[in-house]
């Protein structure tokens, strides 16, 4: 197996990822048979993948985990196994689309871009939690996206939400805050295995706590949010720009140059 | 403060609080220390103290009393909530219990271990023991145990050809070497690799590159730089350089092609483990894969910048935490509620 055949794993996963996509936006809360054949052929998208993926692992004689275009292999595997993970749990019509596009933007990243297959990795990021840690924020940072949308939504309408609108906001909220427990937890762990220490309080790890501790705060303050949706709205609104000023805004800030080594 | 005084005072703390949890049956008004009003509470002076550190980023904030004093509330309030939960127990609780006992864990064994972690930094020079280092205050510290860096190996990624643009910015994108041939191209600019030499180096008065095997060469590469959006084409040597030798660019107008440091793939140092009982034994550290000795782990923390892969000298930090396996199986403990929480939350 080698990155000569991948064009046509990527068209593979592609097509299925995306049929399965279409069929769950079809596919109604009750319409079993059609959640089956999404997940279905989402699973075979990514059965796709992964057999690519190992194939690749037994020919280069090591874990393909050492190059940027690599670690893009896992990076379409594992948001598309999330997507799975969570359409099966919840059904929200919207996260197999969301995953395929997520799954299939780093597919043909490596397809357009093949000059970055051998992009060197330094050693700080050949670990085993580079790519579990780096997947889990990408899904969390999608998921608290498309809860800030609907936050946004509902505030903007006169209709004052529904308790099953807000109930819905509040179980991606949830799910998205378990995926960034996960980031922050397998950042620790692996800051502990590569420099000694669980945590350092460098910008980017502060920023990532802030958002953590925003968006825990939101979900325990639920008893103090009931009968006032639009309140719980802007909450999710503001930490959501937290995220950003985690995500890139601490790039810019004048305080964390020279002193952050998550800038680069 | 360090052990015993900071495990005493971790158990007093639990101590005060299990009994303020236990007296809360009979005085309902103590129900409200670790009530979900007091956590919001306490979390947002937390996030607000977060929030100007992140725009300050002066560490020193983490160590002020009002810092240590919210973490050490917080600490309690996500112990009592664990007690509360296993006493109300269901198996739909069981995550929150868990985080909420994981909390308490971290926060409360970062709070109180801090003063027993001990972090020393060891220059090991190859073929020398080491029975010391400095600490983080720069203080000199005696190792319960030697070092001997038997042999330092630095691996580096193949070179590659960067572009630089009129005000000495990077232009985003690299072309690879490895052989003659090698070809790419960034921006506008197309390169093409004629000649390369993996090791090489200049005679004086020379701007060609010749093949050398001593200590110091740096790779070289002939290439042809041709701008298609002007047609001007330039021919000529660059190279990375090296502690003995210049790096080399060729000029192509607006532009200068050059190529930078290559990138490190792996430090290593092979190292003699001697404890005190004078117990020797061989280990290998390197990034993400620390040895140990006793209750020490040993890092790969920096190395000779300057002599790269020539250097023969390396540097080591030893860390001893005592409090790592409570953080650790609190750490671990988040991870499966959070687990939990992602596959067995409440659906609608």
């Amino acid at each position: 197996m080698s990155w000569n055949i991948f064009i046509y794993i990527a068209i593979a996963a592609s097509v299925l990822w995306t049929a399965g996509a279409l069929v769950s936006i079809w596919a109604g809360p009750a319409d079993k048979v059609r959640r089956s054949v999404a997940l279905s052929l989402f699973t075979a998208g990514s059965l796709v993948f992964l057999s690519f993926a190992i194939g690749l692992w037994i020919s280069l004689g090591r874990a393909p985990l050492r190059t940027s275009g690599e670690t893009r292999l896992w990076y379409s595997l594992f948001l598309s196994l999330m997507g799975l993970t969570v359409y099966g749990r919840h059904g929200y019509r919207w996260i197999l689309p969301l995953s395929a596009v997520m799954a299939c933007m780093f597919a043909w990243l490596n397809v357009f871009r093949p000059q970055l297959h051998d992009s060197a990795l330094m050693p700080a990021l050949q670990s085993v939690w580079f790519v579990p840690h780096v997947i889990v924020y990408m899904f969390a940072y999608a998921m608290m996206g498309v809860a800030t949308l609907q936050a946004l939504f509902l505030l903007v309408r006169r209709k004052p939400a529904s308790e099953e609108e807000t109930a819905v906001c509040n179980n991606i909220v949830r799910t998205g805050w378990g995926f960034l427990t996960l980031g922050i937890v397998m950042g620790a762990l692996w800051a502990k295995a590569a420099w000694g220490d669980w945590w350092g309080w460098d910008p980017k790890e502060t920023w990532a706590a802030v958002t953590w501790l925003a968006y825990m705060m939101y979900i325990h303050a639920r008893p103090v949010l009931k009968g006032r949706p639009r309140l719980g709205q802007a909450l999710l609104i503001v930490a959501f720009l937290l995220l950003q000023m985690c995500w890139w805004g601490v790039n810019y800030l004048p305080s964390a140059q020279g002193v952050s080594v998550h800038i680069y | 403060m360090s052990y015993p005084y900071s495990l005493i005072a971790c158990l007093v703390y639990v101590y005060v609080l299990i009994v303020l949890y236990v007296l809360s049956g009979r005085h309902p008004f103590l129900k409200k220390l670790f009530s979900a009003e007091a956590a919001l509470v306490i979390g947002a002076v937390w996030l607000v103290e977060m929030i100007v550190l992140g725009f300050r980023s002066e560490i020193g904030m983490t160590r002020s009393w009002h810092f240590t004093l919210v973490m050490a509330v917080f600490g309690g309030i996500c112990l009592m909530r664990a007690i509360d939960d296993v006493r109300k127990m269901s198996p739909r609780m069981i995550p929150r219990a868990v985080s909420h006992a994981a909390m308490a864990l971290i926060l409360l064994a970062a709070l109180f271990g801090r003063g027993d972690k001990c972090s020393v930094e060891a220059a090991c020079d190859e073929g020398v023991l080491v029975t010391e280092g400095t600490d983080e205050q720069g203080q000199s510290v005696s190792l319960p145990f030697g070092i001997r860096l038997q042999r330092f190996v630095m691996e580096e990624y193949p070179p590659r050809l960067a572009l630089s643009g009129p005000g000495g910015e990077r232009i985003p994108g690299f072309v690879g070497i490895t052989a003659p041939g090698d070809a790419g191209t960034i921006g506008t600019v197309s390169l093409e690799v004629l000649e390369y030499l993996p090791a090489a180096g200049q005679m004086p008065d020379s701007t060609g590159y010749i093949p050398m095997t001593h200590v110091g060469t740096a790779p070289a590469a002939r290439i042809r730089a041709t701008d298609t959006a002007t047609g001007l084409s330039a021919e000529g040597w660059v190279s990375c350089g090296s502690f003995l030798f210049a790096k080399a660019e060729l000029p192509l107008g607006d532009f200068s092609v050059r190529m930078p440091r290559r990138m490190p793939k792996s430090f290593v140092s092979e190292v003699s483990l001697i404890s005190r009982g004078g117990k020797e034994r061989q280990a290998v550290v390197s990034v993400n894969h620390p040895a140990r000795i006793g209750s020490w782990k040993i890092y790969q923390y920096d190395y000779d910048q300057m002599m790269g892969v020539w250097g023969h000298s390396s540097v080591l930090l030893c860390v001893k935490d005592p409090w790592y396996p409570v953080i650790a199986a609190g750490l671990w403990m988040l991870l499966l509620s959070a687990a939990g929480l992602i596959l067995f939350s409440r659906k609608k």
